[in-house]
Formats: C-alpha cells, structure tokens, sequence
C-alpha cells in the first residue's frame, strides 16, 4: 500500500501563517500548505463537530483543519500550550480521526513553553533537523515576528490617517511577501529595516490628539479580524487611533513576565491568577497611565482566563473613569451588533472630549 | 416657515416616530408594531405624523436609529443615521437633564447607559445572549396564557414572589414550568418572574456598573409596572419611567438631527413611494453574504451586506 505524502497545515491566526511558513517548511520533512482563507463554511464545520460548549477558537481552527484536510494535508500543527488551547490538540485529533481523516497531530510544546521543548517536537519528526539548522530558522522566527508586530503596531496607530487609502496595508503585505524567503537573519532584519523607513514615511494626517482606543483580551481573537468581525477596520474608518495589546511576541514574553505583570498592575493583582489574565490587567493598566480614551475587552465565549480578568478590569475602569467595552465572540457572523456597539462607544468618547475641551 | 425634525426609531418589535420643534417640543408622534416589516410600519408612522402635525411647520431634516436604521435611513435619505444607545442617551437628556443611568430593556436587548454632567461616560449592552429581554417575558406570558398587559398587574397582587432562577433563558423556563407543577401560584411565578428578569439585567448588563440616581428606565418592558417595583427594591433608588419612554430613541435621533449644518426638506410623500428589499446570498465565495438591495420605485438605491469586492457585481 503507498504511503500517503505527508502534508502540514496550521491553523490561521491573523498574519501567523508567515511565521508558520518558515518553521514548518524549513524544519520538517514534510510538504507544507496553508489552510484555505477562513469563511462562513469554515466556522459552520468547525462548530459542527465540537463540543458545544468550547472556546470559539477550537470551533474555528477545527474548521480550518477539516477544509484543509479536504484539499489533501494530513499533518496539523497546535501549540498544545497555555489554557484549555494546551488540550485543544488531543481533542482535534480525535475528531479527526472520528471523521475519518488518516492525519496525524504535532504538538508543538506540550505544556512546556520552552525553545528546547520545540526543538525536541520537531526533531523527533524530522530527525535530520540539527540543533544548528534549527538555531537558524528560529532565529529568522523570532526576528520575523518581532518585526511583523512592531510593523502592525505602528500601521494600526496611522492606518485611520493615511492620505491615501491602502498605503499601510499595501507596505505591510509586500513585507510579509518579501521577509517568508529570508534566508538568513541578517537578510530578514535588512528587510524589517526597510520595511520600517518605507512605513514611517507614509504620509498621514493625523491630528495632534486623535481619539485612541484599546484592545485587550485572549490573543486568538484579538488577532484573528473573522474571529472579531474586524473591528479594527471598522475603528481605523473612522479616525481611531488603536493601540493594541496580543500578539505572538507579546504574548511570548508574557509567559516568562507574569511577576512584572502582577507588578505592573497598579495593586489590582496581588498574586498570579492564572493564563494571559494578568497580561490583560497590566496592559490596561499600562494603557490608562499612557492615556487612553476607552479600552474594548474581547474575549471567544466561556474563555475562563479573560473572565477572571473581567472582574478585575471592572474595578480599575471605575477608579479611572476610562470606559471599557466587554465583547464576547462565538459563531455569529452578524457584524451588525458589533458595529452599533462601536459606534456608541466611539460616540461616547467624542462627546466626551468634547465636553472636556468646553 | 418653522422648522422641526423628524426622528425614527425602526425596532425589532415596534416602531417610534417622533417630530420637535427647534426647543424640542414633541409636535407629533407615533407608536406602531414593526410586524417584521419595517417599511410598512415606518410609511405607516409617517401618514400618522403627517396627519397630526400642523402644517406650519416644515421637517428640515430626518434621521434613523433602531436595528433598521440603515434600511430606512436609504429609503428616506435620512440625514441621520445613528445607533440606538447614543439615540436614547442623547433624547433621556432632552427629557430629564440631570440623569445618571439610563435602564433600557428592550425586545431583543437591553443596555444600561452611565452619564455624568450630561455626557456619556460607560455603557453596556447584552451580547451573545437574549435572556433578560422584553421577548422573554412575552413569550412566558404566552406559556402562562396572560395577555402582557395583565402580567404586571397579577405580579404586584404577590406577596410572595417564587424563586426562578434568573441566569438564563431556557433554564429560567424550566425553573419556571417546575414552579408552576409544584403548585405555586401563577401570581407568585409571575412576579418572580419580573424579579428574574430584573436580577438577570443587574447581573449581566448591570455588572460591575456604578448605579446613581436620577435613575431613568426605559424600552417596552418600563411599561411593566412589577419590574419598575422590583428594580427600585433591589437599586434602593427611585426609578423614573417617562410617559414618552418609548419615543426616547426617536426623540434622539431628532434632536441630532437639530446639531447638523445641512438641511434637506423632508417630503411625506414619500410614503407613495413604492420600496423593494431584496436579499440576496452572493455564491462568489463560502463566506455566502448576505447583500441587501434596496429599490426605489424599482431602480436600485443602494445595496450592502458584502464583505469583498467580488460580492458588487452581483448587486
């Protein structure tokens, strides 16, 4: 009998599939693809054949997988670390299975968020992968994330004043499409580098005190635009500045920094309460100190960290009269009820500074 | 000529017309049942507005809110289109300057809105889940065989209202056909209702919201005197319902209407106007939009639903 060839998918998270690209293909022996752009389809499948009751985003990269493993891969990729995320992996696997794809599941951490452990996941795979070739891919990794997020920052705190519409998305898009072949560090950071002064000198208008609004909360749908029926289009089209606080390289040093989270918290937490919650406290706290008009907290529906969050984040936004906004995601695709609340929140900001400013 | 200003509240369940003068007077008003069709209601909110409303004043400018707005607005090129929450918080302030919190309970959701010295600071709106709604407690009062009408008047007769529990929905519907079998009477379970109701918003939208007097409350369900009773027992405030509470949102979107520069006469003939909605599912994609095309005496107006490009053509 032939052996089927081995193909891997991630799941899509935002822009990650670039970072997903590089490791997958330069570290395993196996052909690599991406899963299909995520639609209505994606999540219907995705939430039919999970439990009712989970976190949307394993609804969601579930669906990713099955339409992927209907264009032929046979390989999924999951992080297999933090939250419940760390057991979405066995549970996707077995459904899989159950729906009768022949596939196989690579965990890449299983619960140790180390680079070692990393290394080990894929080397046992792919056992011609040295320490030293690894070394390498994960250099460019992590330059190549670093610099994405730095990009993306700084384009979703100018995208709203671009003079002309597309500039950002059009510059950021063309690195994503130049860094994935990077052979080496110093070829991916040269191109960072240029990529950087491309951006900075995009011309905007922005104004000496545009309206700047946060987001916070669980990572997943903070960067994935289907998984929040892209509210940060919709801030950026009317003239919000955002500041955003989730993505992979924060969300890497916030595995190592949670007793400097709990310090920066302004007292609010006294201890370590578990996953990205105390992530979430210190950069909204972080924020108002900056000085933020409002902050937008969103979370997938039942996600236990950002909930415990939640209390918390209530108390803080009473002390400093920063208003916050608690959004909740699961299947729905309606982006009616998602802008009416933005729309009242953003009202509510301008008249706001408006009276302030009488 | 005096001017005035016309603002329409297209809802889920009913739909507000109201129309002020340039000292947001209320010249004229009307109530009507959407029945899943806003166009109708809205031509026919409109006929009764005209009716009653003196011929010396000329609507200078229009505007929408409600979960119709964007329909209407096109249909009546409204000036205004604005979402519901800034609609209610901007016409409770035209009412009752000095309030704190507004309460909305609604048909299909409900929102608490925070002021402090006339402008808005905090608000919140239910997201996911309906429970705690105006269509909850209709939809029981069908299960109890009460007109809705009569439901707050048999609550406030119970002395002892049944516990029901008020997290959610379908358990509460439990909880309560349990109630009804164990033997508890249906004015004691229908004043635990109101009570669930009012427990469910405080628990939900009112989460963690600091709740001051002037205390407003509105949405249909304000009209229930039982739940007024049990939000005041449990805020320990007094809480004001305005007669005109369901125009609070129309009343708003008037009053926006007033602060714009531009002014387009706004003609009630145009209710002769024959509109056509039609949706359509694009197949470009498996993302299958929704695109709503709307047409004005058949030509097309406007149409919108598609989240790419490829979705234009089909409009």
């Amino acid at each position: 009998m032939a052996i089927a060839e081995k193909v891997a998918c991630a799941p899509q998270i935002g822009d990650y599939h670039i970072i997903a690209d590089i490791l997958l293909q330069r570290c395993l022996n196996y052909k690599t693809m991406r899963c299909p752009p995520m639609t209505k389809r994606t999540l219907e499948l995705g939430a039919r054949h999970s439990p009712d009751m989970i976190c949307t985003p394993f609804k969601t990269t579930l669906g990713n997988f099955i339409e992927a493993a209907e264009q032929g891969a046979n390989v999924f990729v999951m992080p297999g670390v933090g939250c419940r995320l760390g057991f979405y992996d066995i549970l996707q696997k077995q459904i899989l299975d159950d729906l009768g794809y022949d596939c196989e599941m690579i965990t890449l951490f299983e619960y140790i968020p180390t680079v070692k452990r990393l290394y080990a996941s894929l080397s046992s795979i792919n056992p011609d992968l040295t320490q030293e070739e690894f070394d390498s891919v994960f250099e460019i990794v992590v330059k190549v994330t670093v610099d994405m997020d730095n990009l993306a920052d700084f384009m979703r705190r100018n995208i709203a004043f671009e003079v002309n519409k597309g500039d950002f998305e059009q510059c950021y898009q063309a690195y994503l499409q130049e860094v994935k072949s990077a052979q080496d560090v110093t070829e991916a950071e040269s191109i960072g580098e240029k990529y950087k002064e491309k951006m900075e000198s995009i011309i905007t208008n922005k104004p000496g005190k545009p309206v700047k609004i946060g987001i916070i909360g669980e990572i997943y749908v903070v960067v994935e635009p289907f998984s929040n029926c892209n509210m940060e289009k919709w801030l950026a089209e009317h003239g919000v500045e955002i500041i955003r606080s989730g993505s992979l390289t924060q969300m890497a040093v916030a595995i190592f920094t949670v007793d400097e989270q709990v310090q920066n918290s302004g007292g609010y937490v006294d201890y370590n309460i578990g996953s990205t919650a105390n992530d979430a406290i210190a950069q909204a706290y972080q924020m108002i100190q900056d000085g933020i008009d409002g902050i937008i907290h969103v979370k997938p529906a039942s996600c236990s960290p950002e909930i415990t969050a939640m209390t918390i984040l209530q108390n803080i936004s009473q002390d400093s009269n920063v208003p916050f906004m608690y959004m909740t995601f699961d299947t729905e695709t309606s982006e009616a009820g998602v802008h009416t609340r933005l729309e009242a929140f953003h009202d509510m900001i301008v008249m706001k500074r408006r009276s302030e400013n009488e | 000529m005096n001017k005035a200003y016309l603002g329409i509240d297209i809802g889920s369940i009913s739909t507000k017309g109201v129309v002020i003068d340039e000292n947001n007077n209320v010249l004229a008003s009307s109530y009507l049942w959407t029945s899943g069709n806003p166009i109708a209601a809205v031509k026919n909110v409109l006929n009764e507005i005209s009716q009653k409303l003196d011929k010396k004043y000329t609507v200078v400018n229009a505007g929408t809110t409600g979960s119709a707005r964007k329909l209407i607005g096109v249909a009546l090129n409204a000036r205004v289109v604005k979402n519901e929450i800034t609609a209610h918080a901007v016409g409770t302030l035209a009412v009752v300057p000095d309030v704190k919190t507004i309460l909305e309970i609604g048909g299909q959701d409900s929102k608490i809105i925070l002021i402090n010295n006339g402008v808005v600071i905090d608000y919140a709106m239910n997201t996911l889940c309906a429970a705690g709604t105006g269509s909850f407690l209709s939809s029981q009062a069908k299960r109890l065989d009460l007109e809705l009408e009569d439901f707050a008047e048999l609550a406030l007769t119970s002395e002892n209202p049944a516990k029901i529990a008020a997290r959610c929905t379908v358990f509460a519907e439990s909880d309560l056909v349990h109630k009804a079998q164990i033997g508890h009477s249906k004015a004691d379970i229908v004043a635990g209702l109101c009570r669930a109701i009012v427990l469910n918003y405080l628990n939900n939208v009112g989460k963690g919201k600091n709740i001051k007097a002037p205390v407003v409350f509105q949405g249909g369900v304000s009209k229930n005197a039982a739940v007024i009773k049990e939000f005041e027992k449990e805020l320990k405030l007094p809480v004001y319902v305005d007669p005109n509470g369901h125009l609070m949102g129309a009343l708003g979107v008037a009053v926006l209407c007033k602060a714009e520069k531009e002014e387009t006469t706004f003609d009630f003939s145009i209710t002769d106007t024959d509109f056509v909605t039609k949706g359509v599912e694009c197949t470009n994609c498996p993302n299958n939009c929704e695109i709503i095309c709307v047409y004005k005496n058949e030509v097309l107006l406007d149409a919108w639903g598609n989240k790419c490009e490829k979705g234009t053509r089909i409009a």
